[in-house]
């Protein structure tokens, strides 16, 4: 109120000044490099490939994985119907074609032999060494015999076989975890498969992001040349303006009159020429008119 | 400022480098400058190595090895197909000669052997072509078709059970072939990779090369930016306005000062006890004081 304001600057630089002319050189040739047409052609977009495609090998071993990961192993699959055969007890009843098979030549045989050869051999000498009957008791009595030892051995070998599948089904007991598992390995190899794809097309993706990205930004880049030289310069000096304050003229006018008519009221006294009033206001004035001016 | 104020700057200068390293920043950010207008060539020479010959044979080997898979590994496959689909089962070649070898034997035997000792016997006791020596005979032929059987469980039966065995011990084998596939894939998908790999590494160190080139001008020109940057605070010259009191006021300060002196000098000092309240009231012309006082009159 009643005070008046101007301005105040305070310049601080932060280079000496025999550096000044670098600076400046600095700043015009980034200044021509971000604007010039000549340095057009180094601000350009790479048109060469940036990532390599999949070649052949690698495409074909991915689709190898896939189909195996999703059709699975044709031993594996085998070596599953083993298992669930005899978990489920397949075998255990002889009733197999391989195993009716093994028991046909089992007892085919010796009883093939015993016919052939070993009864053929029997009763004969002994009707044309005395026996005057024409019966061959001998003959007569092995007739059922290899009948009755072909039942014997197949009932001996059904049970055989038996025990036998037993044991095999309690062998197959750990070998069926691991077979069950193999579906989850399955699984992960066609995931694997899908993965190795998706890996390398997302590289492509991201490839072709960064190519997109660099030409949009490259005019940006560019003009950047010169902001990081002004970057450089941020810092190096400091202009500060702020308002400054003085005492309105009135008060330097009142200050002043009051110290006037002091020294006039001082001055009137001793001289005795003036009454002390008379040299107040004298000093007053001339102090007020001083006040005002200074 | 006021009009009759005065005013100047005043100006503190704080090097943060000593006087004689002046010389020295001038001549690095000279030859700063200089090295920024030199040519910045990009490297002529290779940076990236050729693959070479055993590394292109050895991809090729795994790329072989992973497409046609091995020779050994498919003929395990075949043979283990082959027990797991029970194809071993009845077909040893060997089987029935060993029977027929072994049956010749036992009839070898009861006819050279089993029968003429019994007729022997039996003609020897006025027995022969009885009913007993029918009855020995036929016992004789039952006890070698019992050995006959046992030959055939033994060969033909035990031939399945060992079969049937081999079947089971090859689950663990069967396995182990069928993931002979992934490896086969894998080897053929790492080749694959390996030649894809060393393609992009050439395609990036072609990239690289071409940003060096057209980086070149930006980097010459930061070779002065970075001696410009390495400067800057090294020197910090504050430069403020300074204001003084104007010349009136300085005179009339004096003015004020030796008017005092005068006043004193002259007798006229102002008496502390006049300060005292008055006890009787102002006379008219109250505006002289009793005692004068610079200090508390006005």
């Amino acid at each position: 109120m009643g005070s008046s304001k101007s301005q105040s600057t305070t310049t601080m630089k932060n280079i000496p000044v025999y550096a000044e002319e670098f600076v400046k050189s600095y700043l015009l040739r980034s200044n021509d490099i971000a604007f010039n047409a000549e340095f057009d052609s180094y601000f350009t977009t790479y048109t060469g490939e940036t990532y390599a495609p999949m070649l052949a090998n690698e495409l074909d071993g991915i689709n190898k994985l896939a189909t195996r990961g999703r059709s699975g192993s044709l031993e594996v699959a085998k070596g599953n119907t083993v298992i669930t055969n005899v978990m489920d007890g397949v075998y255990l009843s002889g009733a197999t074609v391989d195993f009716q098979a093994m028991l046909t030549k089992a007892t085919t045989k010796p009883s093939n032999t015993f016919e052939t050869q070993i009864r053929n051999l029997l009763g004969g000498s002994l009707y044309l060494m005395g026996d005057s009957s024409n019966e061959n008791q001998a003959f007569v009595l092995t007739a059922p015999i290899a009948a009755r030892y072909n039942d014997r051995a197949l009932a001996s070998m059904y049970e055989t076989n038996y025990r036998a599948e037993r044991d095999n089904q309690s062998r197959v007991l750990p070998e069926a975890i691991d077979y069950a598992n193999e579906s989850i390995k399955d699984a992960e190899w066609l995931r694997k498969a899908g993965l190795y794809y998706r890996v390398w097309l997302q590289g492509s993706y991201e490839d072709s992001y960064k190519k997109f990205y660099e030409g949009e930004i490259l005019s940006v880049n560019r003009v950047e040349v010169l902001g990081n030289s002004i970057r450089a310069l941020v810092g190096t000096q400091r202009k500060t303006t702020a308002p400054f304050y003085r005492p309105s003229p009135i008060m330097g006018m009142a200050t002043m009159g009051m110290a006037g008519a002091a020294l006039g009221a001082a001055l009137a006294l001793p001289t005795g020429g003036l009454s002390v009033l008379a040299g107040a206001l004298i000093g007053g004035g001339a102090g007020g008119i001083f006040g005002l001016f200074s | 400022m006021g009009k009759g104020a005065g005013s100047s700057n005043q100006t503190v200068t704080t090097s943060l480098l000593p006087d004689y390293a002046q010389p020295y920043v001038e001549a690095y950010l000279t030859k700063m400058t200089e090295l920024s207008n030199l040519g910045y060539a990009t490297y002529p020479g290779v940076t990236y190595a050729e693959q070479n010959t055993n590394e292109l044979d050895g991809i090729t080997a795994l790329a072989t090895r992973g497409r046609n898979g091995s020779l050994l590994v498919t003929k395990g496959k075949t043979l283990l197909q082959n027990v797991l689909d029970g194809l071993k089962f009845n077909i040893n070649p060997k089987i029935d000669t060993a029977f027929s070898k072994r049956a010749e034997s036992i009839v070898k035997e009861f006819e050279e052997d089993t029968l003429p000792r019994l007729n022997q016997r039996f003609n020897l006791t006025n027995n022969f072509a009885s009913d007993s020596h029918h009855w020995a005979q036929s016992k004789a032929a039952e006890s070698v078709m019992a050995k006959l059987q046992d030959f055939g469980m033994d060969s033909y039966f035990k031939d399945y059970l060992s079969e049937r065995l081999l079947q089971i011990n090859s689950l663990t084998d069967a396995r182990q072939y069928g993931e002979q596939e992934v490896t086969d894939a894998e080897i053929l998908r790492s080749a694959g990779e390996l030649d894809r790999e060393w393609q992009h590494g050439k395609l990036e160190d072609i990239y690289k090369k071409w940003r060096d080139e057209i980086e070149r001008i930006v980097k010459r020109l930061e070779i002065l930016g970075n001696g410009v940057r390495s400067i800057v605070g090294a020197h910090i010259q504050e430069t403020s306005p300074f204001y003084r009191p104007s010349a009136i006021s300085q005179i009339a300060g004096l003015a004020l000062a030796g008017a005092g002196m005068f006043a004193m000098v002259r007798g006229m000092g102002v008496n502390p006890q006049s300060m005292a309240p008055p006890t009787q009231a102002a006379p008219n012309n109250s505006l002289v004081p009793q005692s004068f006082n610079m200090g508390g009159g006005f």
